[in-house]
């Protein structure tokens, strides 16, 4: 059994998972109401999640290793960064701001060399969606540091 | 005749000229966004849930019936004209289709996919209305144990189903499951799995499954194949979409095939479109006279899928509408919007809002005429969305993914969640792991916990007692048979040497 196949890896992951559920449900106090309790269905469940873990971690002799796209780590890390600090500005720096900076760094991200068109296509798009949200549908988005 | 009557008040609700109005709007964003690559029905209609917020819910549903026809509509374009399909359901499509578009026969391809969902569209809302309501029929005569069971009966065929590793959709469905009980359990008020963190107190919401795991994780891995996408071919669609006299008379005989195939199993909760098109390809194949064209552009391969997909969306709602029970990512989608307005999808729907359920049906007759007229004279209008540069669409995807979560509770700690099942939902699809499977146990989690709890009320805690009543024991036979049907149609898959459609992935339509 080789612990670098990704099924084996992702089996012993899927099992911390399953344990960390399991945990959660265990430590539920069953108040007792009706038959079966709050925690019942938790713990089968994490238990379910464990027996999947295991089962691929024992598949995974024998198998070849699946074939997977290369990763592409640069784009694949920066793309991260820029989602979660999109998510992150999002109520603080006000809609507007926020997703017009990460649309332009996302595009740019994914292989864009186009900035000024980048930059009035994103302004173009987030305050279209930003009329339809706050006047048309009547909702609030965050406004940050702009005073709209 | 009780059907056609009640259909009748639905098309009078349907036909008001606002109605049609959101019906059109429907038809029109879902085909839009179903073009684009990479979003899938399920992602559709949680990105435009929040554009139905402020509607009053029979507009929002027609609204909806629109969605969903559109979405299946528009993925067939791309799965034609692009080699790499953006969902599970057109991936059988693209094999055929593709071919075809680089013999310069995309017209030809797209005009048999069109009129094909047409045919299984109305095919299918027929079923849909017929089976809705003997559902109904037979639901007031079961209860929680019955209910039970046809959940995991839904479970255990979306497990069974999903085509790549038992265990990888075991995961998917106990980990979704566990997830949609996070959050204060509605029997008892206690807090559950939520590891002391008050954010988790009120669940986490299926909208925001829908979105982190397709559109996040969608992007991410987008992003971690980055050299791999810039390889990707388009074909240009020349001249009309129309098809030869000789393509007509090839495609009718699949269209309906395909539809009675998609139908069927589109009911069976649990069993999607990409499972019935894949099936309808595979049948096509038996029933042709030259089997040696499969894979090198045979109109059948395109006609026979492309109905079923359709049908099977059609297939879909009879448990959702009928029973209240979702059986595929898009319906559990679905069923979130039912909840927003406080509504549960079910038997008493149909007898308290009775304008609302039969205004949604007679829409989606609408909307499929609406799409066969959209669609033909205008496909090369569709067509020009897929120049949209890539890296744009997906910061567009993301920035209007932020909005919808952001404005179901205006809580920033959901943008947290969506980015964790973001993570989830890439490392789930680079590594081969079925998505949908995981957002139906999001949904089904507490369903499932409710009515297995009342169930065992009534036998005084006797499980056995509770899976050996008559309707609850044959319910759950049909799911041991179901788990073991897809495994012989693998191996048959497998003898009759087509790798693409042994290996053909998961069911996250």
């Amino acid at each position: 059994m080789s612990w670098r196949h990704s099924d084996a890896v992702g089996g012993l992951a899927v099992v911390a998972l399953g344990v960390v559920v399991l945990a959660g449900a265990l430590t539920t106090p069953d108040v007792a109401f009706g038959v079966v309790g709050p925690a019942v269905l938790p713990s089968i469940f994490g238990a379910l999640v464990v027996l999947s873990g295991l089962w691929l971690v024992i598949a995974s002799r024998g198998v070849p290793e699946v074939a997977v796209e290369a990763l592409d780590v640069r784009p694949l890390a920066l793309s991260a960064i820029a989602v979660g600090a999109y998510f992150a500005a999002f109520v603080p720096l006000g809609f507007v701001v926020s997703s017009v900076a990460f649309f332009v760094a996302m595009a740019r991200v994914l292989g864009s060399r186009a900035l000024v068109r980048d930059i009035l296509a994103g302004s173009a798009f987030v305050v279209g969606l930003y009329a339809l949200f706050q006047m048309l549908l009547t909702v609030d988005l965050p406004q940050g540091v702009l005073p709209l | 005749m009780e059907i056609l009557g009640a259909l009748a008040g639905g098309f009078a609700t349907a036909l008001t000229p606002q109605n049609l109005l959101y019906a059109f709007i429907g038809v029109i964003l879902g085909t839009a966004i179903g073009v684009l690559p990479g979003i899938g029905p399920a992602l559709t209609i949680s990105l435009l849930l929040p554009v139905t917020f402020g509607l009053d819910p029979v507009p929002a549903f027609i609204m909806f019936g629109g969605i969903y026809y559109g979405a299946m509509y528009g993925g067939s374009t791309t799965s034609i004209l692009v080699n790499t399909p953006g969902e599970s359901s057109s991936v059988v499509t693209a094999i055929d289709g593709y071919q075809m578009a680089k013999k310069g026969r995309a017209g030809a391809a797209l005009a048999t996919s069109a009129i094909g969902s047409f045919v299984a569209g109305t095919i299918a809302t027929v079923g849909l209305m017929v089976g809705a309501v003997a559902l109904v029929g037979l639901a007031v005569r079961i209860g929680p144990p019955e209910y039970f069971a046809i959940m995991i009966l839904a479970l255990l065929s979306v497990t069974g189903l999903s085509g790549t590793s038992v265990p990888k959709a075991l995961f998917a469905t106990a980990f979704g499951l566990a997830l949609g009980l996070v959050g204060m359990d509605n029997q008892t008020g206690q807090l559950r799995l939520t590891f002391g963190i008050s954010e988790l107190e009120d669940g986490i919401d299926v909208v925001l499954g829908a979105i982190g795991l397709f559109a996040v994780g969608e992007v991410f891995w987008v992003a971690s194949t980055w050299a791999a996408q810039q390889r990707e071919e388009r074909q240009t669609l020349r001249g009309p979409a129309r098809m030869t006299r000789e393509e007509f008379r090839r495609s009718v005989a699949p269209w309906l095939r395909g539809s009675v195939v998609g139908f069927i199993i589109g009911v069976l909760p649990g069993a999607g479109a990409a499972i019935s098109s894949f099936m309808s390809y595979a049948i096509e194949k038996r029933a042709s006279k030259h089997p040696e064209e499969f894979g090198k552009g045979a109109i059948e391969g395109v006609a026979g899928p492309e109905a079923s997909n359709n049908a099977a969306a059609g297939g879909n709602l009879v448990p959702l509408l009928g029973l209240g029970i979702p059986g595929s990512g898009t319906t559990a989608v679905m069923i979130a919007a039912f909840q927003i307005y406080g509504l549960q999808p079910g038997p008493l729907l149909f007898t308290q809002r009775p304008d609302l359920v039969w205004g949604l049906i007679a829409s989606l007759y609408i909307a499929n005429v609406a799409l066969l007229v959209l669609n033909l004279p205008l496909v090369g209008l569709w067509v020009k969305l897929l120049d949209i540069p890539k890296p744009l669409l997906y910061a567009g995807i993301l920035v209007v993914s932020a909005v919808g979560v952001y404005s179901i509770d205006r809580r920033p700690s959901d943008l947290v969640v969506v980015f964790a099942l973001g993570v989830l939902g890439f490392l789930m699809r680079r590594y081969d792991y079925p998505i949908a499977p995981l957002l139906l146990g999001l949904v089904l989690g507490p369903l499932i916990d409710l009515n297995f709890r009342r169930g065992m009320i009534m036998t005084d805690g006797d499980v056995l007692a509770l899976i050996t009543r008559p309707g609850a024991a044959a319910i759950l036979a049909l799911g041991f048979v179901l788990v073991l049907v897809p495994q012989l149609v693998r191996l048959y898959g497998r003898r009759s040497g087509r790798r693409e459609l042994a290996t053909i992935g998961e069911v996250d339509d």
